[in-house]
């Protein structure tokens, strides 16, 4: 038996930018492609005709439905694949087939993966009606929906996925204005439509409107039946996060309560309680209702997911609450499972990796890693080794990035930084030498590292060439103007005397900069441990002969009070109540260990 | 009773019963010393009983012995307390079948002690006999013949039980003669969990811990939660594991056990000290002061005297110094004093942070406003406090008005000591050479002679060391240190280096330390010298700890820099260090330790607080120095200001 026939159809404009993707990720799977124009005027028609030559012009009228109903008219094909252009499909040869084939099923509700941050999570799922028999219509002028007479013919697919570009903020304003213009007019014609409250509520928290979102999803929450839940569990979490942003943490709570009593199973409705109580500060509270979240698993097809409540993102954020209340060893564990449930989400490692830091010495907490096998890929080394810089730890941020050639320029620089300041100057001052080819690499930091690498090895010469070519490029003469002090303070020879006035401040902000980053150093040696000290000194005595170098010099010195004193508070002040639970019997002698 | 070997004891105990028992009945199962007769002097029925190794059988011949209506039983190392004959008298006029009563164990020479109930008093009948070689019972058979039996317990009944003070060497050879009976009796009854409890203390006792965990786990399966002795065990078990070191598996007892037994203040004390021991200082905090707030502990807990009082506060007052609060510190040391004032750690401790040597004036008026210091006991104990401070003149002083007459000989030494640091030679060999050759001081006394005379040779010429005795008694280590201060300065060059062990290391600390006080850095550095050069990198953090602490900053700095290099990055060394160059005002470079040692280790409070102190110290020393030299800039006399003030 031949499968039956598969058009993609979709309306577009002005989407030049994304087209290309869309189509390549489909064109092995449909028959036919259906591209309605409503209107573009970029190079959007030419590259459909590059693709098929069922292009079709549309006058758009305000009418998302009539549009795509337009599209569909086009159609030849037994089944259609309805995509936006800014959408791509992830799928497997026969994927789509398996699906179309099934003659018990008429219409299919697709995962769509949009990349966001709205929970924290990578990414969210939503189900959305996307595959279907070609004698389907829509209906709304907006979110345009398909009506399915009998639900019993659709089925919810795990695969193929549809993936979603991040947005830039202003393209999703624009949409969104126009959006919920479109939806007012509809819900005056249709007051009693939920989904139209449903998709104007969500608009208006893509706005940050909260309260109209507020009043917008309660009225949809009234109006959709119990067992839509791709479109109620959506409006639920939307809502949360509303009451969330604005305060209304009993209302959050109070929503959670009833609606987890409807949808059990729903592990984002219990996370979403759960950083409600977090957020109130009742961490008892809000573990147990991540504990919950962690219980129900993976929500049933057709609910809105956050990827990661139902594992990585709740251990997170219940290892954030043991933290709180001084159980670092359990909190440990949490981030450590988070972090291995999901080894992108290096939120949790970092996490891990800061008490263990509070906990042991670096080298050990180091090694460890390296046991687990450092993380290999390029991003994440780097994210690495700049978090032990910020740590302070230079060396090991080096170690970071040993193995993880080939570098970008930018990462390049910023091994230079850790290379110098974990006392391997040599290998700094070579890196900077190969950078000074290209156009642009030598940014002003790396001229700042390559003189501070040149007066840790007392070249003074060449120092004071470098600050001359410094000096000739107005904006950077600042430096120039700071390295030339220092240079004559640390040769011992006459200083050029005090900044003027107007570049006192700039001067003295370069070399508290260096200073700051000498406050980071980690080294081997006794000879660069002298060194170091002498650059530390002597920009501290430059710093001393204008009061704003010593006003600078005074508020650097403070604010590295403060974050000692900080740590010290974060580190081990943390009220670490003792508790234990009451028992009344013997039976359950454990074998203590933990 | 019965007895062994107790004719130093047994007065004592005959003594307190005197006035309220009829008849005294001892068995004796094979004195060699004198025991029987005090026995006898002192009006008792005396028995003999050729010893088989079972306590039972031994008792009941004493039980078949006494003709009263009832029988009270006591060891040689107990006394019946002073208050409670009126209240045995009141007692057994009551219709009771027998008397759980209350026995308070002496642990330590401050008064630290551990109550707890025992079963001593019943009637006489013949049914009523002990059974169990060891930790013979009596109890169970009272019940199985008489359910009815009434048995109350009987708190202000008190007997006193000296016995944990005796020496060590006598305590061994007890516990090894009771583990032999128990294992008898063990492989008898295998399953009977109070002699697995029993046996598991004695191993305790004699430090095997891990078999002690081992029967302590078995003595707790399964046993009711109401048994007199649970909550004990637990305690046992938290214990051993503290001792084994595995801290978490200690810490997850705690938890059981508190579960069971929330108002145990022995469980959060010890909890406290697990808690500290891993620096997790903040629960270990917590953990004390829940200790402070328990309830009064029933007596079957056994509670350790000042785990709710004088320990807990103490140990809180050792937190606060952690987190270099001094005040804090001295305000829960005085809590514990005044809870315990024969708690010496609290006085030590309070000593300590008024710090003697540099403001001894201040730390003497202040001790005395705070304790009477009016029996020579007394000034001998703050004498020895602040000698171990190198507060040699207050030191002096207290030992000087404690009198001649009841110095020991390691007090006599420590008071020859003070002298020589006050340089009063002669006054100081007069005191030495009066510490006979058999006196266990005696090596320390020539070892400090010959410190003596090198300090001022002109007493060599008149007194000498004991150089036969030396030859012939002491160490190898002790004739080497003694060598090295003997030697004439000139042929140190040639001589080989000399190897020590560790009582020698010990000894050349201690001569640096004082070598040191007296600024005497040549003698100090000649000695070092002379020494294996791989022995001195070794213990080279310790020395370079000794040169900082008098001001010998350079040498201090070298050595610690010696054992950096051979060690590595360890942060006690790279504090040690920060503090001497801070001590030198060399800020920028003792930054860099500081922060080193503080990455290393974490979990120690005063590295922040050293480092945080260090920032502002620079900062004040710049805005100071700048102002100095420019009054007229407001912006920065302002922030000086600001500084000052804060």
């Amino acid at each position: 038996m031949s499968r039956p026939t598969l058009a993609l159809a979709m309306i577009v404009r002005n989407e030049g930018k994304h087209l290309r993707k869309c189509l390549d990720s489909v064109k092995e799977f449909v028959d036919e492609m259906i591209i309605v124009d409503t209107g573009s005027d970029d190079n959007t028609m030419e590259i459909a005709r590059q693709y098929t030559n069922k292009v079709y012009h549309y006058k758009w009228h305000n009418d998302f439905a009539a549009a795509r109903n337009y599209a569909l008219e086009q159609v030849s094909s037994e089944w259609v694949l309805s995509l936006d252009a800014d959408e791509w499909l992830e799928a497997a040869p026969g994927e789509l087939e398996a699906l179309i084939t099934n003659e018990r099923r008429q219409v299919y509700f697709l995962p769509l993966f949009s990349f966001g941050d709205s929970f924290g999570g990578k990414f969210d799922q939503f189900m959305v009606l996307r595959l279907f028999k070609q004698s389907y219509r829509f209906k709304g002028s907006i979110h345009e929906q398909i009506i399915v007479p009998d639900p019993s013919r659709g089925g919810y697919a795990m695969r193929p996925v549809i993936r979603h570009d991040p947005v830039s903020l202003k393209e999703r304003l624009a949409k969104r204005g126009r959006n919920i213009s479109l939806l007012k007019l509809a819900i005056a014609q249709e007051p009693e439509n939920p989904f139209l409250y449903y998709y104007i509520g969500a608009d208006w928290l893509g706005f940050g409107r909260f309260d109209y979102a507020i009043a917008a999803l309660q009225q949809a929450l009234k109006g959709l039946p119990e067992e839509q839940v791709t479109f109620r569990t959506p409006a639920i979490r939307f809502l949360t996060t509303c009451y969330s942003m604005t305060g209304k943490i009993a209302e959050g709570i109070r929503l959670c309560r009833t609606e987890c009593e409807r949808y059990p199973a729903y592990s984002d409705l219990w996370f979403s309680g759960g950083t409600l109580f977090e957020a109130m500060g009742d961490y008892g509270e809000a573990m147990r209702w991540y504990h919950k979240a962690l219980e129900a698993g993976k929500p049933p097809p057709g609910f809105y997911h956050t990827d990661g409540t139902e594992s990585y993102l709740t251990l997170y954020h219940l290892g954030g609450c043991l933290e709180a209340l001084g159980r670092y060893r359990e909190a440990r564990n949490c981030f450590d499972q988070a972090w291995q449930a999901n080894k992108e989400f290096y939120f949790a490692l970092i996490k891990r990796l800061i008490l263990d830091l509070t906990h042991t010495n670096p080298e050990q907490v180091f090694s460890q890693l390296v046991k687990e096998g450092l993380p290999v890929k390029p991003e994440t080394a780097r994210i690495l080794a700049d978090f032990f810089w910020d740590m302070g730890l230079s060396d090991l941020a080096c170690k970071c990035l040993a193995d993880a050639m080939p570098f970008d320029e930018d990462t390049l620089r910023a091994l230079v930084k850790y290379e110098l300041f974990s006392g391997r100057i040599n290998p700094a001052l070579d890196k900077i030498r190969d950078l000074t080819g290209k156009p642009g690499a030598l940014t002003e930091e790396m001229l700042t590292l390559q003189c501070m690498a040149l007066l840790l090895k007392q070249e003074y010469r060449s120092v004071r060439k470098l600050a001359y070519v410094l000096w000739r490029q107005p904006e950077r003469r600042n430096t120039a103007w700071a390295m030339l002090n220092l240079c004559a303070m640390m040769a011992q020879e006459k200083p050029c005397g005090r900044a003027e006035t107007w570049r006192a401040k700039a001067v003295a902000q370069c070399l508290t900069d260096m200073l700051e980053n000498c406050w980071r150093s980690r080294l081997q040696t006794d000879g660069e441990r002298r060194a170091f000290a002498r650059l530390s000194g002597n920009i501290i005595a430059v710093l001393k002969r204008w009061p704003e170098g010593i006003a600078a010099l005074a508020q650097s010195l403070r604010e590295h009070e403060q974050a000692v004193s900080r740590s010290l508070a974060n580190n081990l002040t943390v009220s670490g109540a003792y508790e234990h639970e009451t028992r009344t019997d013997n039976q359950l002698m454990p074998d203590y260990e933990e | 009773m019965i007895v062994r070997d107790e004719e130093h004891n047994l007065p004592r105990c005959l003594e307190s019963v005197r006035d309220v028992v009829a008849e005294v009945i001892v068995v004796d199962t094979g004195s060699v010393d004198q025991t029987f007769q005090v026995a006898e002097k002192a009006g008792a029925k005396v028995l003999r009983f050729p010893w088989n190794h079972n306590f039972s059988e031994a008792r009941n011949q004493a039980l078949a012995a006494a003709t009263g209506d009832w029988i009270l039983i006591l060891d040689a190392d107990e006394t019946l307390a002073p208050g409670s004959v009126s209240v045995l008298r009141r007692i057994v006029e009551e219709p009771a079948e027998g008397y759980i009563v209350k026995i308070i164990n002496f642990i330590g020479s401050e008064g630290d002690n551990c109550p707890d109930l025992v079963f001593r008093l019943f009637r006489n009948r013949p049914a009523y006999q002990f059974h169990g070689a060891i930790h013979e019972q009596i109890m169970d058979v009272i019940l199985a013949h008489n359910q009815q039996a009434v048995i109350p317990t009987a708190e202000d009944l008190v007997i006193l039980h000296h016995g944990y003070l005796r020496s060590q060497i006598a305590q061994k050879d007890k516990i090894s003669r009771n583990m032999a009976i128990i294992e008898h009796e063990l492989a008898k009854k295998p399953h009977n969990q109070s002699l697995r409890y029993q046996y598991g203390l004695e191993l305790f006792r004699l430090g095997r811990f891990s078999e002690a965990l081992a029967e302590f786990k078995e003595a707790a399966k399964g046993l009711d939660a109401r048994t007199m002795y649970f909550p004990k065990l637990l305690r046992s078990t938290a214990l051993v594991c503290y001792e084994l070191k595995d801290y978490a598996q200690a810490m997850g007892v705690i938890k059981h056990a508190l579960g069971l037994f929330p108002d145990y203040a022995d469980l959060y004390y010890y909890g406290g000290l697990i808690c500290r021991e891993q620096k997790i200082y903040p629960q270990a905090l917590d953990l004390f002061k829940q200790a402070l707030a328990s309830p009064p502990q029933p007596t079957n807990y056994a509670s350790l005297s000042g785990t709710k009082g004088y320990r807990s506060y103490y140990e809180i007052g050792r937190l606060a110094e952690e987190y270099g609060n001094e005040e804090e510190a001295l305000r829960y040391y005085l809590l514990s004093m005044h809870d315990n004032p024969r708690f010496t750690a609290a006085m030590a401790a309070i000593v300590h942070v008024l710090n003697p040597r540099e403001d001894a004036e201040y730390t003497r008026r202040a001790m005395e406003k705070l304790c009477d210091f009016c029996t020579p006991a007394a000034k001998l104990l703050i004498g020895r406090i602040y000698f171990a401070e190198a507060a040699y003149q207050l030191a002096l002083d207290y030992f000087s008005q404690a009198g001649e007459g009841g110095l020991t000989s390691a007090d006599l030494l420590l008071k020859a000591l003070c002298l020589i640091q006050l340089r009063r030679f002669s006054e100081a060999l007069a005191l030495l050479d009066a510490i006979l050759p058999t006196d266990a001081q005696y090596a320390a006394v020539q070892v400090n002679k010959l410190f003596c005379y090198r300090l001022a040779p002109d007493h060599a010429s008149v007194g000498a060391s004991d150089s036969q005795w030396l030859a012939r008694h002491a160490s190898a280590d002790v004739q080497r240190v003694a060598g090295l201060l003997g030697e004439s300065s000139q042929k140190t060059n040639l001589a080989e280096p000399v190897f020590l062990g560790e009582e020698g290391l010990a000894l050349v600390k201690d001569i640096l330390r004082r070598a040191l006080a007296l600024g005497e850095e040549n003698l100090a550095e000649g000695l070092l010298a002379r020494l294996n050069q791989d022995l001195v990198t070794e213990s080279a953090l310790e020395f370079g700890e000794i040169f900082g602490v008098y001001g010998f900053f350079a040498q201090a700095e070298n050595m610690v820099q010696q054992y950096l290099r051979s060690q590595g990055n360890c942060p006690r060394a790279n504090f040690q260090l920060a503090e001497i160059l801070r001590r030198q005002d060399r800020l920028v470079e003792a930054e860099y330790y500081y922060r080193q040692t503080l990455t290393a280790d974490p979990r120690e409070p005063r590295y922040y607080i050293k480092l945080i102190g260090l920032y502002k110290r620079l900062r004040q020393n710049i805005l100071a120095e700048a102002v100095q030299k420019d009054p007229g800039l407001r912006a920065l006399s302002d922030l000086f200001a600001e500084e000052t003030e804060t």
